[in-house]
């Protein structure tokens, strides 16, 4: 019976398309309705439905977030910080990686439990101690070299960067890439004179560069994104990241909906250009990532 | 299936060299120091900033958890008195168990939603590629911009939701007012802002499961719900782990949704620990208290950590 059993997949794929149409909706309406409220103006939003177009597309709001609301500066901060914070991550981790994988030197088991046990410290578990500590740094903000009673790096880039430089999880997971390369790979370098440097840069780390864009994505949006941080370190507007500028705006134009949701696109717009771009390097990364 | 994530230190063994090329011992020799040499220099960036960035902050917070600390006065050892003030606080423990629901409910509902989505994007329909960006693109919005969106869509009087409702001839939804809703409605939010990364991850995974196995799975004549059940899980295992893990930890540091969106209220029905200790720590300065509550949770995490972990490796021999 071909005709029918084609008849029988051929209904039951339209019922998955509508499911998958129904959840991409839903994922959708929320991004869709901010979209549109940013449009309006403030008039506007009480007096039409959320999901009716605008009258014409209104940019005021935008142009309002960027230039009273500071955000182009704000935005500038973000990108200093998660992309520097992530840059010295991702090459601090691969290179442990191919450390703790390929070259045996006294002490690495003992690294190893280290990052193990690192990986398993929530970041924002560590803030107070953080906050301590950047606070005292020798010589920085009124600090002497142990006389705390200054501000250290408190309301400093270097401050404000300071948790992103490394994370267990980045080195554990390079770690991990490299363990699944094969050995023999090295040996023939090892046998044409290369030194370690060069072998690792020319013939592992191009391998590997599938992980090294998802270490470095992961490393990114996770400072990116941290609210927790930056409010406790960055006292005045000009240190200001986006998620901070964001709390401090909606304090600021409490139900000014379409300015608090123009606020909220904008500071989204660099991080949808990233994964526009990274999107393909992203899925042969999470391929590659041995979720097998 | 051995998976990069589960094999722990695996000792690196020695490997021979190949026989098809001469050795000589003293060459050898050289290779291996030189190896030596290179691993101390390879590790020690990512080292000393684990050291200065996490083994100290934990030993420092564990010091002054032992103190009487506001950053006005200067600490003072005071032995267990801010543990056994912590553990007689209503507040705190109502906020460990505001926050092990939170994640519990998030993780269990997240991975049925994002592993559901993506084994729904592996079967033969068209647009998956459009369905994938559409439900990844939420991702994309910050903690902080997404719980300011739904602030809105959540507003009682003239948010869309609500309006949408009275519409329909329903009551007026207190989505982040009243105590029973408020953190039902931050599970709904962080679900929309997460689904998208797990069902990316759990779609890397469903993409290297081989066919054979479904093809075998097929001639026993297994259904497609036993299928899922003895072929699709056992071979995606190590990214659930992967998902639980990074899932459940993310959830218990939850921060931002509940800064931004209540606040905590209301009444602390909202009250993560993480803003307990925000707000213990940075608001009434009481340092110390808020190092002990950090050290306590981040014990909590640790012990599920390695449940996690040993429940997975059981379960794969």
């Amino acid at each position: 019976m071909p005709y029918t059993k084609r008849k029988r997949r051929s209904s039951r794929r339209i019922v998955l398309s509508i499911v998958a149409t129904f959840v991409s909706i839903i994922f959708a309406i929320p991004i869709v309705v901010a979209v549109l409220t940013s449009f309006k103006s403030n008039s506007q939003v009480f007096t039409t439905s959320s999901l009716s177009l605008p009258h014409g597309i209104n940019l005021s709001s935008y142009w309002q977030v960027l230039t009273e609301g500071g955000f182009g500066h704000f935005l500038l901060n973000s990108l200093i910080v998660a992309g520097i914070g992530s840059a010295v991550q991702v090459v601090a981790a691969t290179m442990a990686g191919y450390a703790l994988a390929r070259l045996p030197f006294p002490g690495r088991s003992a690294v190893f439990w280290l990052v193990l046990v690192t990986l398993m410290l929530p970041p924002q578990l560590l803030v107070i101690a953080l906050f301590l500590l950047v606070a005292r740094v020798p010589f920085a903000g009124g600090n002497g070299l142990l006389s705390g009673g200054g501000t250290g790096l408190l309301n400093s880039y270097p401050g404000l960067i300071a948790p992103y430089l490394i994370s267990g999880l980045s080195v554990f997971l390079m770690r991990q890439f490299f363990l699944g390369l094969p050995e023999e790979l090295a040996d023939s370098g090892r046998v044409d004179g290369c030194s370690e440097g060069t072998l690792f840069v020319r013939i592992f780390v191009p391998l590997i560069r599938p992980a090294v864009w998802v270490v470095l994505l992961l490393g990114f949006q996770s400072a990116w994104l941290d609210l927790l941080w930056p409010l406790l370190v960055a006292n005045t507007p000009s240190l200001y990241t986006v998620q901070v500028g964001l709390t401090t705006f909606q304090q600021e134009y409490t139900a000014e909906w379409p300015l608090i949701m123009a606020s909220a696109i904008i500071s989204s717009i660099p991080v949808v250009i990233i994964f526009f771009f990274a999107q393909r390097r992203l899925e042969k990364g999470l391929a590659f990532t041995g979720f097998k | 299936m051995t998976s990069p994530l589960l094999s722990s230190g695996r000792p690196h063994a020695a490997r021979a060299q190949d026989p098809a090329v001469p050795a000589p011992g003293r060459r050898r020799l050289g290779l291996d120091a030189g190896k030596r040499r290179a691993g101390l220099k390879f590790v020690a960036p990512a080292l000393v900033l684990l050291i200065i960035l996490d083994v100290a902050p934990i030993l420092t917070e564990l010091f002054y958890s032992f103190t009487k600390f506001s950053l006005l006065k200067p600490a003072h050892l005071v032995g267990f008195a801010e543990y056994e003030a912590l553990f007689s606080d209503p507040v705190f423990w109502h906020s460990v168990l505001r926050t092990f629901y939170f994640a519990g409910v998030l993780v269990v509902v997240g991975i049925a939603v994002s592993l559901g989505v993506a084994v729904l994007l592996t079967q033969t329909i068209i647009g998956t590629t459009f369905y994938r960006i559409v439900i990844f693109l939420p991702q994309t919005v910050s903690y902080a911009a997404g719980a300011l969106i739904w602030v809105w869509l959540f507003n009682p009087t003239s948010g869309p939701i609500n309006t949408l409702i009275s519409s329909l001839g329903g009551p007026s939804i207190g989505w982040l007012s009243s105590p029973g809703i408020a953190m039902p409605s931050l599970l709904i939010v962080s679900l929309w802002r997460d689904t998208g990364y797990y069902m990316l991850v759990f779609l890397a995974a469903l993409a290297n499961v081989p066919t054979e196995l479904y093809e075998a799975a097929h001639l026993d004549g297994a259904g497609s719900i036993r299928t899922f059940r003895e072929v699709v899980l056992p071979s995606i295992r190590p990214a659930m782990l992967f998902v639980l893990l990074t899932w459940t930890l993310g959830a218990l540091q939850m921060f931002t949704q509940a800064y931004v969106m209540t606040n905590g209220g209301p009444g602390n029905a909202t009250l993560s620990v993480v803003l307990d200790i925000y707000k213990e720590g940075f608001q009434d300065l009481s340092l110390g208290y808020a190092s002990a509550e950090s050290f306590v949770v981040f014990l909590f995490c640790l012990v599920l950590s390695l449940v996690y972990v040993r429940w997975f490796r059981t379960r794969i021999d």
